[in-house]
């Protein structure tokens, strides 16, 4: 049940990766201003969402006839969902739970960083239950 | 009376369901609800000052719903000055909005 | 041969985790790198590509920078001009959002909607991203 005032649980739902989409960076951005305000975050990661926290992700260089434009190489979405699970170590609770159907259809099941769970439809329905506030970002296009 | 933020993260001028959006905002309001609308990511294009539908917002501004734009999002894209009734905001007051501020988020 | 191409830009992605849109430097690097001529049609909201003063800086997650290095779509823009790429930005769709030519970074070409259409019979090849 929703409560009135102060939301103790935000449940986020997202469905998109990064690198062609905005929203995964908005995500990262509020979920650590709740954080913050000892809101604990339950991120549960849909379809395309599952490759966020992809292990294998790496900095890589850009074109050399467009360094001068792009910087010499760019960093990857995990390197900040793992600095948000770590912060959250020490204060509020972050949990990011990826669907198991998603990972699998993808291939990416066995790529998952290791502070993340592999979750299930079920699980969805339970982070929504228990949250105070529901944030289900849509699917683009 | 309920409190409701409606995060339009979506360009305005893109979707089809932006009318539908706007009109959302204003609807809770007459209701008698508290309600914020959130330009955030491309929803930010339409509260450039001189937009077309900057012109919407200002109205529903007048019709006392609170019409907030993020400030990175509005820098990122070279917005430097805002529609009549839109305020610049940023990510505190949002997560702010979110946990004592709101009662429902509806994220378009 | 689709030695002329035509880019078509009408969705604007901004702070997706690459330094631009990844449409957009792939685009440049076919200005720069490669046989083909490739010129820019920016409408719909994908015109505030070509708006002066786009600043990334202020977006960051426990104090990192989301991007790591300095630069914008304007950037870019500027990049395929200087390297004999025509961008085009279509009035109308600047006016609408309340984009002056005066915020346009120098260089790029203003053209009407109507202007779109010999654009896209002058070019072997469109691509709409």
């Amino acid at each position: 049940m929703a409560r009135q005032n102060g939301a103790k649980s935000v449940a986020i739902v997202l469905a998109t990766g990064s690198y062609e989409r905005e929203a995964p960076t908005t995500v990262l951005r509020l979920a650590e201003k709740l954080l913050e305000r000892g809101v604990n975050v339950n991120v549960w990661a849909f379809e395309e969402a599952v490759t966020l926290t992809n292990k294998d992700q790496i900095d890589h260089s850009e074109p050399g006839a467009l360094q001068g434009i792009l910087g010499e190489k760019h960093s990857h979405v995990s390197k900040y969902i793992d600095m948000l699970l770590r912060a959250g170590l020490h204060g509020a609770k972050l949990d990011w739970v990826s669907c198991v159907l998603c990972v699998q259809e993808r291939g990416v099941e066995k790529h998952q960083m290791n502070s993340v769970t592999i979750g299930t439809l079920g699980d969805l329905w339970k982070f929504v239950r228990a949250a105070d506030r529901v944030i289900t970002i849509p699917s683009y296009r | 009376m309920s409190r409701y933020v409606i995060v339009t993260s979506r360009d305005l001028y893109e979707y089809a369901s932006s009318p539908y959006v706007l009109e959302l905002a204003g609807a809770l309001k007459n209701r008698g609800h508290e309600v914020t609308l959130y330009l955030i990511e491309n929803g930010v294009l339409a509260a450039r000052k001189g937009a077309q539908l900057a012109a919407r917002l200002s109205d529903l501004s007048r019709a006392g719903v609170t019409v907030l734009a993020e400030d990175v999002s509005a820098k990122a894209r070279g917005i430097e000055q805002v529609a009549e009734g839109v305020r610049l905001s940023n990510m505190d007051e949002l997560a702010d909005l979110i946990v004592d501020g709101c009662d429902k988020v509806i994220w378009y | 041969m689709a030695e002329k191409t035509l880019v078509i830009f009408e969705k604007p992605i901004y702070l997706c985790m690459e330094p631009v849109d990844p449409h957009l430097f792939a685009t440049a690097f076919g200005v720069v790198e490669t046989p083909v001529e490739v010129n820019v049609l920016l409408r719909d909201s994908a015109v505030t590509y070509a708006v002066e003063r786009q600043d990334m800086k202020g977006a960051k997650v426990l104090g990192v920078d989301v991007q790591e290095f300095d630069t914008n779509p304007a950037r870019v823009v500027k990049f395929m001009i200087e390297n004999g790429g025509q961008v085009y930005v279509v009035r109308e769709d600047a006016e609408a959002r309340g984009i002056a030519p005066t915020d346009l970074v120098p260089g790029v070409r203003l053209i009407s909607r109507e202007e779109t259409v010999g654009l896209i019979e002058n070019h072997d090849a469109v691509m709409v991203w």
